[in-house]
Parts: C-alpha cells; structure tokens; sequence
C-alpha cells in the first residue's frame, strides 16, 4: 500500500534534511502507529504521502501511484485527518452534500449513522463545534469516503476520555483488509489494543517498524524492585522499575508502547539486533 | 497530464460558487446603496453626464469589486488550517483552477453587467421620480464597456495568477508586483533609448527632448493580430497560473 525508497525532503534549499534516505513498507490491511519525537518528521512524512509536499529524492508509491501526480483518483482513496484545521459555517448534512459528492463511494447511510453514534449535533454549525467535536466529525466523514488509506495525524488530542474509546472503537469496526490506517500521536496510550503494527521515526529514518505480534513475542514489559543487568531499557517508576528485557520464556506480555519508544530512541541496535537474531 | 470531469467539475464550480456566494450578495447589496445615492445626488442634478457617469461607476466595481475577489480566491489554499481540506478533495488541479477562474472572470463579468444593469434601472426609475429627468439606460455593449471588460479579463489573469503565487496579502503584492514592473520595463526602455539615441536626451530630464526617428511599439497591420496577440498572451497566463498551482499545492520544500 505504500511503498517509500530512498527518500530525501527538506524544507528549503538551505534547510536542514529531515529525511536523506527513508525507506518504508507498509502493506494494505494494517492500522500502523507513527511514534517520534517532536519535529522527528512525522507530519511530514504523513503529507509525504499525502501528496501535499513533495520529496526532492527517492521514491514515493502510495497505492501504486505517485502521490506527488495528485491525481484525483489518488486522492479519492486517502483521507487526512490534519492535527489542526478548521471547518466551514455549515451544517454536517450540508458538508456532506456539498464535498462527499466528489468521493466516488461516499456513504451518506453510514455517515448518518456515525454522526449519531459520535453524538455529533445535526442542526448546530460545524464552525461552532469544540475542537474535539470537530475532528470527531471529520473522523466519520472520512470513513464514511470508504477511501482506502487514512491518515490520522494526532487524532485523539483534544477528545474527552469516552471519545477515545470511541474512537477506537470506529477505527476497529471499520477496518477490513483491503484498507490501511496509519496514526501518529504523541499519546502512545491512545493507541494501546487498536494498532498491529508500530514505526518509530527518528533521527530522519524508521528506528523501527514491526508488527505488535513480533514485539509482544520478542520483548517482555515487568515492573521490578531493582534495575536488572540484563535490562533492554528500564524507567523509574512508583512501583520500582519498569523494564523491557527479552521474552526468553515465551509469556504474552502486553506491549507497553511508551517504554518500546524509549527503547528505539535510546537504543536501536539493541532491538534490531535482538529482531534479527530471531527472525534467523 | 491534464484531468478533467464534467461530473466533478459541476460539482467543484458548485461548491466554490457556494463558497463565495455570501460576500458577493453583501457587496451587491453595498454597492446598490451606494449606486442609489450616486444616482440620486449626482447623476439626478446633471443629466448630460449620466452615461459618463454609469460608465465610471461600472468601472470601479467591476475591477474594484472583480479583482479583490480575484485576489483572494485561493486564499483558503494558503491558509494553515483551511489548506489540508482544500487540497485533500478528489479534484485536479486543472478543475480547481478552471472553476476558479470562471467565477472570478467571465462568471463576475456576466453577473456584474446583469447586477448594474438592474441598478441602472432602479436609479434611473428614482431620478425620474424625484427629479423628474428622463435619462438613457446602461447598455453594456458600448465600446467603452467592451473594452472596460476586455481590461479586466486581462487583469485578472494576472491578479489570479498573483493569488495563486502569493502566500500571504496576494492582491497587495500583486500591484507591487505589476507596479514594480512597469516601472522597471520604463526605466529599461528609457535606458536603451539613451544608449541608442544619446544626443536626443538631455541629463537633466528624463523624457527625450527631441522625437525619436522610429516607433517602438510594433504596430500589426491587422486586427486579428491584436487579437491573436491578446489571446496569445491570456493563455500564457493561464498556463503560469496552473505551473504556479500545480507547485503551490506542495504545502512546503524546495
């Protein structure tokens, strides 16, 4: 689904480059989690393949076509949900009308639907929601496209406690194999129980990229009194001390995705070393 | 390659039209006060001047009104929080630039002469009445008006042009920009005309003192010339005006 070589961006002919040399996969039937540091790159990699910036080098495909050609089938089959935007003075329906006629598969039934199970108010201006509101809506318009690749950008800031699990909620109900989404957030937690698969960009390249399944496999999350020697990474907490080592008796271990950030951010080797000795 | 719907297309030029449907009728509505009072306090005391008079006021609100609309017609495009959903829409960029400028030039014109025309007639009905002046109607096919028309179809290309290239106070920038260059293409043109002709310009004043032996500005022997030459020109803009949009559509890089 996408498929990104080799690629270079910067910002200006004299910036500074944020990618030299990404490279990414992501197939078709995946809900991907985009972890990273502030200004790691993340929203920029997501308009990367968006269409809405384009790289200087390498190679970009997103379901097989080149995002930058901005061809309006492309663009019929990805949806952004931006980290800010903001909406027009017009009633949900109206928006509806007015902008889901240009996707080919627009579903208005589900679009209804999804309106009211997100308590969205029918009569009130879109213009005039909260912020959380707002992306709510945004979110079931863009299911509601049936496009095949959505991209959310921090989707869950701003959105209440039972938002959240609304959230995930929809995401899980609408997903289907011939459809991808790709989320990043700073809110790890958010993305806890909805995501198959975790990227961490860093440093202008992919740190890492593998399913939950294999990390879950390969790494085990315990809180201890004392720091281990054999610890792949370990944070101070109430408890003692929570630590990531090896899953050397095979237990399933929820994956706690803010301690697996601080595990590729501090050490990449370690984990990639540890995923190539088992996949061997 | 260039991609075009009709399907999509009525729908784009539908939504934009909708988009910008709210200031126009609030300027119509601003502009017919104030055509009134003009009517009534200007052309009402001094009927021999009406036509001059409907003319200018045509004029200014057409390339005043026309332009400023022009100027900011792609301002959701640059804005931070409108852009995203802009340009995420299934729409080529030939649609967006088309629907656009439908609307702004020949779409404006069409409603503009149709909106004046309707003030012309209201204020002439109210001169007569209070004034009791019987005065000749707008026609919108005097040379004057044509060539006011052709005017602002050439203005603005450039003004959408500008709008598309400029990120912030487009219209503002526009005429630096024109003005900018007009004085640049004077100075040049000054400047070889010294270089050339050195003895019939003096250093204390900018115009030559004496006629210069040749015309500078090719004169075409026909009239389709002029047209082929205008026509030419206005498809070269639109052509900058998708370049300028096809690369304006990148939010940020190189």
């Amino acid at each position: 689904m996408i498929d990104v070589k080799n690629l270079g961006f910067r910002y200006s002919r004299r910036g500074e480059t944020l990618f030299s040399n990404l490279n990414l996969h992501l197939p078709a039937g995946t809900i991907c989690g985009l972890l990273g540091a502030n200004g790691a790159g993340k929203s920029t990699l997501l308009r990367l393949i968006a269409g809405l910036s384009f790289p200087q080098s390498g190679h970009c495909r997103v379901l097989d076509r080149e995002p930058r050609q901005r061809n309006p089938a492309f663009l019929a089959e990805v949806f952004l949900l931006p980290e800010e935007f903001q909406l027009p003075a017009l009633q949900p329906a109206s928006y509806a009308r007015r902008y889901g006629g240009l996707y080919p598969r627009f579903d208005y039934p589900m679009f209804h639907r999804l309106l009211g199970e997100l308590q969205i108010p029918h009569q009130q201006k879109l213009s005039t929601l909260s912020q959380g509101q707002k992306k709510k809506f945004l979110l079931a318009f863009g299911l509601a496209t049936q496009a095949r690749l959505l991209i959310l950008d921090e989707p869950t800031n701003g959105l209440d406690i039972p938002s959240k699990t609304q959230f995930r909620r929809l995401l899980i109900d609408h997903f289907d194999p011939g459809r991808s989404f790709l989320i990043s957030t700073h809110q790890s937690y958010d993305l806890q129980g909805l995501i198959d698969s975790v990227m961490v960009l860093a440093q202008g390249e992919v740190l890492l990229h593998e399913t939950v399944e294999t990390l879950e496999s390969q790494l085990q999350t315990t809180v201890e009194q004392k720091q281990p020697a054999d610890a792949l990474y370990s944070e101070r907490s109430l408890e003692g001390f929570k630590v990531i080592r090896r899953n050397e008796n095979g237990e399933g271990s929820r994956l706690d995705l803010e301690m697996l950030f601080g595990l590729a951010i501090t050490g990449p080797a370690k984990i990639r070393e540890l995923l190539r000795r088992e996949a061997a | 390659m260039i991609q075009f719907s009709p399907r999509r297309f009525g729908r784009v030029i539908q939504n934009d039209a909708l988009r910008i449907m709210r200031p126009v009728l609030y300027t119509t509505v601003a502009l017919f006060g104030l055509t009134m009072l003009v009517y009534l306090f200007r052309a009402g005391r001094v009927s021999d001047q009406a036509q001059g008079v409907q003319h200018v006021l045509f004029g200014c609100y057409l390339i005043g009104a026309g332009l400023l609309l022009t100027g900011v017609a792609f301002q959701d495009m640059h804005h931070p929080l409108d852009r995203y959903q802009y340009l995420m829409l299934p729409v080529s960029s030939f649609e967006r630039l088309m629907s656009r400028f439908l609307l702004t030039g020949p779409l404006f014109v069409l409603y503009g002469t149709l909106a004046f025309m309707a003030f012309d007639i209201v204020g002439k009905q109210l001169v007569m009445m209070y004034w009791e002046i019987r005065q000749p109607p707008f026609s919108p096919f005097t040379a004057q008006t044509k060539s006011l028309v052709l005017w602002y179809m050439l203005a603005h290309l450039v003004t959408l042009t500008g709008g598309i290239c400029f990120r912030t106070h487009a219209f503002l920038k526009t005429i630096l920009f024109l003005l900018g260059l007009v004085l640049a293409l004077t100075l040049v043109e000054n400047a070889a005309e010294r270089m050339f002709f050195p003895d019939l310009f003096s250093w204390t004043q900018f115009e030559n003192i004496t006629p210069l032996p040749l015309e500078l500005m090719p004169r075409f022997a026909v009239s389709w010339m002029n047209v082929a030459f205008v026509v030419g020109l206005c498809g070269w803009m639109f052509y900058v005006a998708y370049v300028c949009l096809r690369d304006h559509e990148a939010s940020d890089g190189v």
